[in-house]
Formats: C-alpha cells, sequence, structure tokens
C-alpha cells in the first residue's frame, strides 16, 4: 500500500468510508474535499455485475455529458476527400488519411481521440497495435467509425465521452472538473449513469450495477448510493 | 472445488512398487513443487496427470473445461519451424482473430469507398471482433510473446531460427515458453530449470508466480521452489504426503514431524518398560497375578511406534589454521588465455581476511580458472597475484582431478595423511564409507561418492582460505546441508564457485560476478544481490553486457565514492579525538605541575592531612595522564596507518 499524501489522509479522515452517500452528497463532498491547486477532474467508478471474459457481456459505448468534460479536446479525424474538408471546417485539430497515419506509424501522438470515416479502415487498421493498447482505436459501437464526421466532432467536442469495462469489470467515466457547480456535475452523472444502465448487456446476470464511487483527480474515493436495477 | 483429484493411484513397473494409494488435491491456481528422491515416480505420477500413462489403479479427476500443458523432461521432438512459428501456434486464435479484423476492416472500407454507409451488420460484426480481441488481450500478444521469448534467453534473431538447428536445451526451453503462451489451468512442468541460466530462472520464477494457472513443477532447485510454490508433495515410498508452504516450510515441517515421533517412541519405550518391569516384579498373589495378566494384555494390543530412521549423514569438517593478514588475495591486472584467445584480462581485486564470496557466472566464463590461479593450479598468462600474509589457500577441485582412480579410499586417505589404518577408516566412517566400502577402488566410485571422498581428503588439510568449485555437484541433499553447515561454521575465507542459490544463501557476503570477459563485484549478500538483480528489466542479449557494465560502474563508483566518505568520517572523527586528548593531557600535565609544585613547597609540610589529599591527587592525575597517552598513541597510529 503506497503511502499516501498529508492532504489525502486530511481528506479522507473527513468521510465515512463505509458509507454509501446520496448521490448529490457525494459529488457536494467531493467538491468540499478537493484541496489542491490545480482543477481536478472529478471521476465515477462504477463496478459492474458483468464477467468482461465474455465478449457479450462488455459494456461499451459513448455518452455525451450536458455539461461537457471542461477538458479541451485534441481530435484526430482520419478521413480523404470531402469528408476531410467537412472535418477540418467542424472543428478537427488534425485531419488527414495516409499520410496521417504514417506520421502517428511514427510515433506522432499529438491528439487525444481518434475518429475515422469507415472508408479509411483499411489504413487505420495498421495503427490497432499502437491505439488498440490505448484504447484509442476507432470503433463503430463508439461512434467513431462513421461519415458523419460533423456529428461525431461536436458531439466530442461538446463533452462525449467513452466508457468500456476493463478487465475486472470496472467502469471509469470523467464527469467534469471540480470548478463545475454541483448541479452540472450532478447532471452528467446522471446522463452516465442512465447511459450504462440502458448499455445493460442481455447476458448480464444478478445484480448489474454493483458499487458507485466518486472521486477527485487526487482525493479519496467516496461511495455513492447503488442503484437498484 | 479442486482443479486436479487424484485418488488412490497405483502404478507398478513389473515387481517394482512406484506409486501406491496415491491420493492428492490442487487448488484452482495452486502452485505445488513435486519432490523426492531419483527414482521415486515423480516423473510416472506427472505423465498419469497428463495423461500420458494410465495408472494401474485409481483416478484422476481434472475440473470440468480445464486445459492441462505438460513438460517432459527428456528433449521433445518439435515440428520442423521456426521459433517464431512454433510461439505463435499456441496464440494461433489470436493471430486469426487479428486477421479477421483486418478482412473486416478492408470489406468496411470497400463497402464504403462511395461513401455510402457500410452495411449496419458488418460494423456489427466489426465491433464484436474486436471486444473479443480486446477480451484475448489482442494489442498485446506480439509484446508477449517477445517477452516469454526474451525471458527465456532468446535473442531476436533465435526467433527467425529453424528449431532443427536448436540445442536439446534449446528445445525445451523453447517448448516451456510454448507452453507459458498458452492459456492453461494446470501446468505440469518436469525439471524445468536444467537448461536455465541466472536470469532466465529469475524471469521464470517470476513469471510462474504472476500466472493464475494450477503448477505442479518437479524440481531440485530448492531456491526455485521456495520462490515460486505454495505447497509440497513430497513422494516418499511410493506415498505421496502434502505439506503446506514452501520448500523451506516443508523441511520445519519434516523436522517437527521427526522430532515429535522421537517423543512419541521414547514415551512408549519408557511406559513399555515400566510395564514389563512391573509385570516382572508381580507379586505371588491372586490379586498382582491378575494385574500383570492385563498389564501383559495391554502390552500385546500396544500398537508399536516406529522409531524414526536416522537421516545418513556424513559430519564435514574443515581444519583452520589460524588467522591470515587482512588482505588474503591481491589481483593485480590479472589475465588468462588460452591458445591466444583471452578468457579474461586486467582482473584487479582483493580478497580480504573473511570475505565469503559467492563466485558465479555462466559456464565458461573463466570461474574454474580464477579458482586455479588462486589456488596456484595453473599461471595467470598476465599479471600479477600476491597472497597475503600467512595465508594457506585449500582447494576442493570439481572435476576431482587430484583423486587417483587407481588407489582405494583407504590409501586415498592415508596416502596425504599420516593416520594409521584405524584412524583413516574412522575417518572414512564421518563420510559415511563404511566397512567393506574403504577398500573399493576411487573410479568405482559414483559422482556423489567421489565428491565426499574429495571432502574427507580435504578436510585432512588444514588452511585459512577455502576455495571450493561447485562442491555441492553430485551430493544429495542432506550432504548438501551438512556441508552447508561446515562452512557457514568456518572461521576463514571462502570463496564458492556453484549454481546452487538455496546453497550460497546467507553463506556469501560479495558477489563475484563473471561473465564476457569481466568480473562485476557486488559489495553484498547473496539474497541482496539476487534481490537487486530480479528488479532489474530484461534486456537483449547484444545489450545486456553494455547495460550491465554501464550499470556495474556506477555501482563501483557509488560504493568507492561512499568507502571514501566513511575513510574521510573517520579520520575526521579520529583526528577530533585526538584534538580533544592533547587538550586534556596539557590541562593533566598543567594540574600535575602544580600538585608538585605544591606538594614541594616546605610551607605546606605542617598539615599531613593536606599533603595525603594532594599526593593522592597526584598519583590520580599521573594515572589518567598515562592513560590519556596511550588513547593518544593509539589514535595516532590509526591515523598514520590510514
Amino acid at each position: 500500500m503506497p503511502k499516501r499524501g498529508k492532504k489525502y489522509e486530511e481528506a479522507r479522515n473527513k468521510i465515512n468510508r463505509e458509507t454509501k452517500y446520496e448521490a448529490t452528497e457525494a459529488i457536494r463532498l467531493v467538491k468540499e474535499l478537493s484541496n489542491r491547486s490545480f482543477d481536478e477532474t472529478v471521476e465515477l467508478a462504477v463496478r459492474l455485475g458483468v464477467n468482461p471474459k465474455h465478449a457479450d457481456q462488455q459494456v461499451r459505448g459513448s455518452v455525451v455529458l450536458p455539461h461537457g468534460t471542461g477538458k479541451t479536446i485534441r481530435l484526430a479525424v482520419f478521413a480523404k476527400g470531402d469528408k476531410a474538408k467537412e472535418a477540418e471546417e467542424a472543428g478537427a485539430d488534425y485531419v488527414g488519411a495516409d499520410e496521417l497515419v504514417a506520421k502517428v506509424q511514427e510515433g506522432w501522438f499529438d491528439f487525444d481521440v481518434a475518429v475515422a470515416t469507415p472508408d479509411m479502415m483499411s489504413s487505420v487498421g495498421k495503427l490497432g497495435k499502437i491505439l488498440g493498447p490505448r484504447g484509442m482505436m476507432p470503433n463503430p459501437k463508439s461512434g467513431t467509425v462513421t461519415f458523419e464526421i460533423e456529428k461525431a466532432i461536436s458531439d466530442i467536442k461538446a463533452g462525449k465521452v467513452e466508457y468500456r469495462t476493463d478487465k475486472a469489470g470496472n467502469v471509469h467515466v470523467p464527469i467534469g472538473k471540480i470548478s463545475f457547480s454541483e448541479d452540472k456535475l450532478l447532471e452528467n452523472y446522471n446522463a452516465v449513469m442512465d447511459a450504462l444502465i440502458r448499455a445493460r448487456p442481455v447476458a448480464a446476470k444478478g445484480q448489474y450495477i454493483k458499487n458507485i464511487t466518486v472521486s477527485s483527480t487526487m482525493g479519496p474515493g467516496i461511495k455513492a448510493a447503488e442503484v437498484k436495477s | 472445488m479442486p482443479l486436479l483429484n487424484l485418488s488412490q493411484i497405483n502404478k507398478s513397473f513389473g515387481a517394482e512398487t512406484i506409486l501406491s494409494s496415491v491420493t492428492l488435491q490442487l487448488q484452482p491456481g495452486e502452485k505445488a513443487g513435486l519432490i523426492g528422491p531419483n527414482g521415486s515416480g515423480k516423473t510416472t505420477l506427472l505423465k498419469i496427470i497428463s495423461g500420458e500413462m494410465d495408472p494401474d489403479g485409481g483416478a484422476v479427476h481434472l475440473a470440468r473445461g480445464s486445459r492441462l500443458g505438460y513438460l517432459p523432461q527428456e528433449p521433445l521432438h518439435l515440428a520442423e519451424d521456426t521459433l517464431r512459428c512454433h510461439l505463435e501456434h499456441p496464440l494461433k486464435h489470436i493471430f486469426s482473430l487479428q486477421k479477421k479484423i483486418a478482412a473486416l476492416e478492408k470489406e468496411i472500407a470497400a463497402h464504403s469507398s462511395g461513401q455510402g454507409d457500410p452495411h449496419a451488420e458488418l460494423l456489427e460484426k466489426y465491433s464484436e471482433a474486436i471486444a473479443r480481441f480486446e477480451t484475448v488481450n489482442g494489442y498485446q500478444v506480439e509484446s508477449r510473446l517477445l517477452s516469454v521469448a526474451r525471458g527465456l534467453g532468446f535473442s531476436e534473431d533465435d526467433l527467425s531460427r529453424d528449431l532443427s538447428t536448436f540445442s536439446g536445451g534449446e528445445k525445451t526451453r523453447a517448448r516451456l515458453a510454448g507452453l507459458l503462451l498458452q492459456d492453461l489451468d494446470l501446468l505440469l512442468l518436469d525439471e524445468p530449470t536444467n537448461f536455465l541460466d541466472l536470469s532466465a530462472l529469475e524471469w521464470l520464477e517470476k513469471y510462474l508466480r504472476d500466472l493464475p494457472c494450477g503448477l505442479i513443477v518437479v524440481s531440485h532447485d530448492r531456491f526455485f521452489l521456495d520462490r515460486v510454490v505454495g505447497r509440497i508433495f513430497a513422494m516418499e515410498k511410493g506415498a505421496v504426503k502434502s505439506y503446506s508452504g514452501n520448500y523451506s516450510e516443508y523441511r520445519r515441517q519434516l523436522e517437527m514431524e521427526r522430532l515429535s515421533r522421537d517423543r512419541e517412541y521414547k514415551k512408549q519405550q519408557l511406559l513399555k518398560e515400566r510395564e514389563e518391569r512391573l509385570v516382572r516384579e508381580a507379586k505371588g498373589d491372586e490379586r498382582s497375578k491378575r494385574q500383570a495378566r492385563s498389564r501383559e494384555k495391554r502390552l500385546a494390543r500396544m500398537e508399536d511406534v516406529d522409531r524414526p530412521a536416522e537421516e545418513k549423514r556424513f559430519r564435514a569438517g574443515l581444519n583452520y589454521s589460524g588467522r591470515s593478514g587482512r588482505l588474503v588475495v591481491v589481483f593485480e591486472e590479472v589475465g588468462k588465455s588460452y591458445n591466444g584467445d583471452p578468457l579474461f584480462e586486467n582482473l584487479s581485486f582483493e580478497i580480504r581476511w573473511g570475505d565469503r564470496i559467492a563466485l558465479i557466472g555462466p559456464n565458461g566464463a573463466g570461474k574454474s580458472t580464477l579458482l586455479k590461479i588462486i589456488a596456484g593450479e595453473i599461471k595467470p598468462s598476465q599479471g600479477h597475484i600476491r597472497l597475503g600474509s600467512s595465508t594457506r589457500v585449500t582447494y576442493f577441485s570439481q572435476e576431482q582431478e587430484h583423486l587417483n582412480p587407481r588407489l582405494t579410499l583407504l590409501e586415498t586417505i592415508t596416502e596425504v595423511s599420516e593416520l594409521d589404518i584405524k584412524a583413516a577408516r574412522n575417518h572414512l566412517g564421518r563420510y559415511l564409507f563404511r566397512g567393506d566400502d574403504v577398500f573399493k577402488q576411487v573410479s568405482d566410485l559414483s559422482g556423489g561418492e567421489k565428491s565426499r571422498l574429495a571432502l574427507a581428503r580435504l578436510a585432512l588439510g588444514s588452511g585459512n582460505c577455502l576455495l571450493m568449485d561447485e562442491p555441492t555437484s553430485h551430493l544429495d541433499l542432506p550432504a548438501m546441508e551438512e556441508l552447508e553447515k561446515a562452512l557457514t561454521d568456518y572461521p576463514g575465507t571462502l570463496v564458492i564457485v556453484s549454481h546452487d542459490r538455496y546453497f550460497l544463501r546467507g553463506l556469501a557476503n560479495r558477489v563475484f560476478s563473471m561473465g564476457g570477459g569481466d568480473l562485476r563485484i557486488f559489495e553484498s549478500p547473496f539474497e541482496e544481490y539476487l534481490a537487486g538483480k530480479e528488479n532489474e528489466p530484461v534486456v537483449e542479449k547484444g545489450q545486456e553486457n553494455q547495460e550491465e557494465a554501464k550499470r556495474e560502474e556506477k555501482r563501483r563508483r557509488q560504493e568507492e565514492h561512499r568507502r571514501t566518505r566513511e575513510e574521510q568520517k573517520r579520520v575526521r572523527r579520529l583526528k577530533e579525538e585526538q584534538a580533544r586528548l592533547e587538550k586534556e593531557i596539557e590541562e593533566r600535565e598543567g594540574e600535575i605541575e602544580h600538585l608538585e609544585k605544591v606538594l614541594s613547597d616546605p610551607a605546606g609540610y605542617g598539615d599531613h592531612r593536606q599533603l595525603a589529599r594532594l599526593g593522592s591527587e597526584l598519583e590520580e592525575a599521573k594515572k589518567s595522564l598515562a592513560g590519556l597517552l596511550e588513547q593518544w598513541e593509539g589514535i595516532s597510529s590509526h591515523l598514520e596507518e590510514s
């Protein structure tokens, strides 16, 4: 167990780690206990009752946060022709076709999200080894393989976040910044929870939402009350 | 539910029973070591579990749907293919999924070339394939393959080599790598450590520890067992006994069992003696006779507790000739080459009094040559070696070439000592050569027996710097432990060449690592050296020497710096102490001068009491001055030395 810092310990001592707080209370506590000198990200971690070893029990998708993530997303779009022009006009940070693929292959990595048009997939597929382990490979399920480039870009810029289960069946999603008001954070929180509940796989058995924790980047996790589903 | 359940397994080869009613269980993810003397049936048991051999009786139950992998001890026939193909084979489902994804990507691109939306079905198929690929860690498949290959000592070039060009050891490593890449529930390994060098062995230990599947491993490497397994299946006389814990814990439990059996045996013997005495001493009356009869019945019913069999252990003794000087051996720019090929060059180091050095390195690195140079058996090609004052070297050779194969054991002992026949036989008896054994010819001895004889011969000489080259080769476990004990108690300087990490643990306080013509010195006990090595990243063979050389250079500089700092600190303290003493001496001298002056003043002669007090004060001051001067001299000589 790593040694925790003074500020973390101080914040942790102010909460009851066993108690499951109401979502509003949990968000209020996260804001109240944040004592860092930068604008921390507020994160939501949800433990799901799924077995991610089975492909049909993987939970993956995306949701547009009503109030955004508070971050400026750098977007790379793999498209050619008109679609490339459309992407540029929609505000993509980097647009390109095979030359952009080659640039990424050479080690350039100055973006947060990658979007590709379906006709680019045979070239973008070569980036699987690079983008895949980082969870940034364009995927139809998360809406990043599409011809509707304009919508995809505006959604992402507006605060579209992707969620997916990790090896242990947990989902981690940012829901805003500590500088957001409690109401905004709560609305983002509800949007993610709704999306997760809608994405429940048919094959999942038993209790679906097992645990919910809200935390700031460097703060302690605060448990939120379970939603029975 | 257990992963593996063996019940009442029996197996015989002809009249010889190998396994008799073997029952054991292994839980999912549990790692166990299977140990026992040679020929006790360990390999047979693994073959039965793997399904390669049928038992004569009993049942093997493996949890439903479990996948099992088995690495036999003997070299295997591998398909004629490159190492890469062999390693990709167990991962073929991932590679085929990768191909499928690539094909789907092309199909999606083709369907949408007119910028029309591809079929939703196609996209769904693609998403599913990606999800499956991520589930099986598809993106890491290449790095996993490379990490296993590198971990087991293969280079990038080896991946494209044909397996038919591999040596027996390389084939076993290739097979092991293939097994480690499979997604298994139970792994059976028969002596996997035989063909691994130290770094590969350490990598394997780490990998197996983190592996989530169940494991049964046959190994005689006690250190490996200590680090990997959490259960020991001990085989003896066809039966298997299960002990929880690693190898050291098993030894502890075994000792406890032996002690408890010994206690029970002694208790029963006392009880028997008492009852028999009471029966003998029974009086003639009817009541006493009745009591005696009932005691006799009780004695007859009593189940005998077997006396615990004493392990036959030899008693190693090493003669010590007394302390040598601080410096035992000094190497100055020493090099050795054979037929113009340098084995090592420019080796400079000191062996100090009380050093217990583990000399390690791959085969052919020059470890034995280094020992022989110290022992004076061979001359170096360059440089000088100085033996310190009063250093007396005794040398235990790996090949035991000092033993004349034509002599008998008795002659071997009497040849180098002045012992008479009786004393020589007694001496040999301590090394488990009893009765007519002493008349055997050396050429008729097994490897283990030769080692024991060489130790018996070594014990006749005396020295204070002991050089031992692979002393544990061929020795059985009790003999190894006895030797460990003798070496731990040895008060002189030790240099030991060994690849047995368990043996070196707790014994060595410095580590000399040879390899690539270079010698690296670690000023730390062997276990610390190992712990340090464990944290080092795996590097490619080509880079290894450079990286290690850099690290070693850094370590050497740090160590040198630390020593210099310590020395400076020591000198500073000594100087401070010297200054303090000088001041005190000055004060004391002043005091003495003053007292002498007062005492010599005739005016004070009238007061006897005052004179007596001053006299004793003067006495005290002189004594104190003498003490201070002695201390000052000591410190001054220390300062001069440094």
